[in-house]
């Protein structure tokens, strides 16, 4: 944490704005920081763009640059994107015939055990009773929650005119939305991702590990090869 | 520049990206395989070393996460067909959407925790997303609710909306969401209520004009009926609507007494026979009539029993009518049930339909209604009055945990 004191102050300042501000203004303050901090667009406008060379020597040259293949953004702002999105589901549900509710109930898109043993991960929840139609809420919600999740990053990528969605999309989601700051945890904001380089071989139980650093592939197939051996 | 690393990168996994369909798909899988395995140690380390210090069960790799190809196909669901998805970010929805699930669980319970109940059922998963923020969710997520108790035959409890909740600016002009109906054999039965009926069985539509407030959203029940009620396990149960009093009371022959009232009857029940009782209180005092229960998948027993009880605070004393009495059976810690009055023929042959709701202690309940009781044999007994206890439910504000 304290090796980034600037990102801290503009978090602490962004917190600030959000607690104070209503929720229109809100919106409009996280769209105007939307554009102006994007890591991956430093130059938004077409204008300001640099052009394509001719003859690049790397085929995915045109990614980095403005390429008129890629259509522009759906949606002029995130708030019209989110409110959109939400009518849009809301009468999807609304039209749902009462055979299709029993099909959708009986083929949820995720499986319906596995909603429930992560509702009991909490020590709250393990004294608790789940009824029968909490999984199949609860997994209608979580889809909801992936499908937002989802579009929300993916905005960030059409005003980017990129095709990747990446997890720094993803968190420039999560950190714009009051909703998601129980993820707070999972995405600490704005952490340039490094490759590590830990010794080979086993890792210690006792060291901690940043969620947010990626390995590479090779000590991730040997971790996977010591968590599969220690589980056989 | 800071770019540039990025770019890099990308274009890496591009050129990585640059393979069959069918194969990519393959190795999207197996790299998915191992990066479950990955992130499960890593977030297992963390949970153990912040908040279980001294615990060394951890869930297993799989049980963890949602299958990241489920989470890859639903988000794919939200993007351009020609998009890709990076591998953090499969792995980043796949382990927020597993925090998302055991966070409104966990606010479901504490939700479940001051209302006293011990079953978490959809009603509460709805209700904490309310209380935390996710109001887009809402209104979605309570069609849907209704539509699965239409499709499933089921009758739930009328939903409290929270104090925290804020209805969202795209659907100011909607209306509300009103409850659904269902046909069975015994009628249209409605998806969002619940009566209980002691006496033959009377077929009635629910008049939603009467009952449903369009203002303030939901049936018109008692203001301060929050968090009140807990059905068990949903199931198909046949319950009955009453909109007339006197066609009830001349079709029962056997004298048995019909209640009603607008909103959701206090249902108690005996955890040592499992003998259910309506609640009706009267200037006397609360007085339980048991119900037999019919067509329950829990196969309870038909208990034949007297035909009225009387509960008696612990500060209170019944007296004992004189007809032939029995002993006091415990219900609760706070409270004694006597059985006054014995005629187990009266009801030995009534068919009673109702839901499981377990008992509340210092449960208030106001009648706006009241039917005569028609048995010429019963007649009330004077009890201590009981004291008149204020509930007050105090307000919560949205817990949003932060480790």
């Amino acid at each position: 944490m304290s090796q980034f004191p600037e990102v801290l102050d503009n978090n602490l300042l962004h917190a600030e704005n959000n607690e104070t501000a209503e929720y229109i203004q809100n919106d409009g303050t996280n769209q105007s920081e939307v554009f102006m901090e994007h890591p991956y667009t430093p130059n938004m406008h077409p204008i300001n763009m640099p052009s394509i060379v001719e003859g690049a020597v790397h085929p995915y040259n045109n990614l980095i640059h403005h390429n008129d293949a890629i259509p522009p953004a759906k949606y002029a702002s995130m708030r019209q994107m989110t409110e959109d999105f939400w009518r849009e589901k809301k009468q999807k549900m609304t039209e749902i015939s009462e055979e299709d509710m029993l099909n959708k109930s009986k083929n949820m898109s995720v499986p319906m055990a596995r909603v429930k043993k992560i509702m009991r991960i909490d020590d709250d929840v393990r004294n608790f009773m789940i009824a029968s139609d909490a999984p199949i809420f609860m997994a209608q919600a979580a889809e909801f929650f992936i499908e937002e999740m989802t579009a929300m990053g993916w905005q960030y990528v059409s005003e980017a005119r990129r095709r990747i969605l990446q997890k720094a999309d993803i968190a420039s989601a999560v950190q714009k939305s009051d909703q998601f700051d129980f993820l707070i945890d999972f995405l600490p904001p704005k952490t340039v991702p490094t490759t590590s380089t830990n010794g080979p071989g086993h890792m210690s139980e006792d060291s901690f590990q940043d969620p947010n650093m990626h390995s590479d592939f090779h000590q991730r197939t040997s971790n996977s090869s010591v968590n599969r051996s220690h589980h056989n | 520049m800071d770019p540039k690393p990025i770019n890099e990168g990308m274009l890496l996994e591009d050129h990585d990206h640059g393979m069959p369909e069918e194969e990519e798909i393959t190795e999207d899988d197996m790299n998915g395989i191992h990066n479950i395995e990955e992130d499960t140690r890593t977030i297992s380390e963390i949970a153990m070393e912040l908040h279980h210090p001294n615990k060394s069960q951890v869930l297993l790799d799989q049980e963890r996460f949602l299958p990241i190809a489920n989470v890859v196909r639903i988000m794919k669901t939200q993007m351009d067909p020609q998009a890709k998805l990076a591998k953090d970010a499969k792995e980043c929805a796949q382990e927020c959407v597993s925090e998302f699930i055991s966070f409104i669980a966990s606010e479901a319970a504490e939700i479940c925790n001051i209302t006293k109940r011990k079953t978490i059922t959809a009603d509460d998963l709805l209700t904490a997303m309310e209380a935390t923020g996710f109001d887009n969710y809402a209104e979605p997520m309570r069609i849907f609710l209704q539509k699965y108790r239409q499709a499933h035959k089921i009758t739930g409890p009328i939903h409290r909306t929270h104090p925290d909740y804020v209805r969202p600016p795209q659907f100011q002009m909607d209306p509300f969401v009103r409850p659904l109906f269902f046909d069975t054999e015994q009628g249209r039965r409605c998806t969002e209520t619940q009566y209980v009926i002691n006496g033959s069985e009377i077929v009635k539509n629910a008049p939603l004009g009467e009952e449903w407030n369009e203002q303030t959203g939901t049936l018109n029940t008692r203001a301060d009926g929050y968090y009140m009620e807990e059905p068990m396990e949903p199931m198909p149960m046949e319950e009955v609507e009453i909109e007339e009093h006197e066609e009830i009371i001349e079709q029962d022959s056997l004298g048995a007494i019909a209640l009603e009232q607008q909103g959701q009857m206090q249902i108690y029940v005996d955890p040592k026979t499992k003998q259910h009782f309506a609640a009706k209180e009267t200037p006397n005092g609360m007085e339980l009539y048991p119900l037999i229960i019919q067509d329950t998948p829990l196969q309870l027993e038909n208990v034949s029993g007297p035909n009225q009880f009387v509960m008696n605070m612990p500060d209170g004393r019944a007296i004992p009518h004189g007809m032939g009495q029995e002993e006091p059976q415990p219900v609760s810690s706070s409270s004694v049930m006597r059985k006054i009055g014995q005629n187990p023929s009266s009801y030995a042959q009534q068919h009673h339909h109702v839901s499981h709701v377990e008992q509340h202690d210092d449960v208030e309940y106001e009648e706006e209604e009241e039917v005569d009781q028609v048995e010429e044999d019963t007649v009330p007994v004077p009890i201590a009055p009981r004291p008149a206890a204020t509930r007050v439910q105090p307000k919560r504000t949205p817990t949003k945990r932060k480790k």
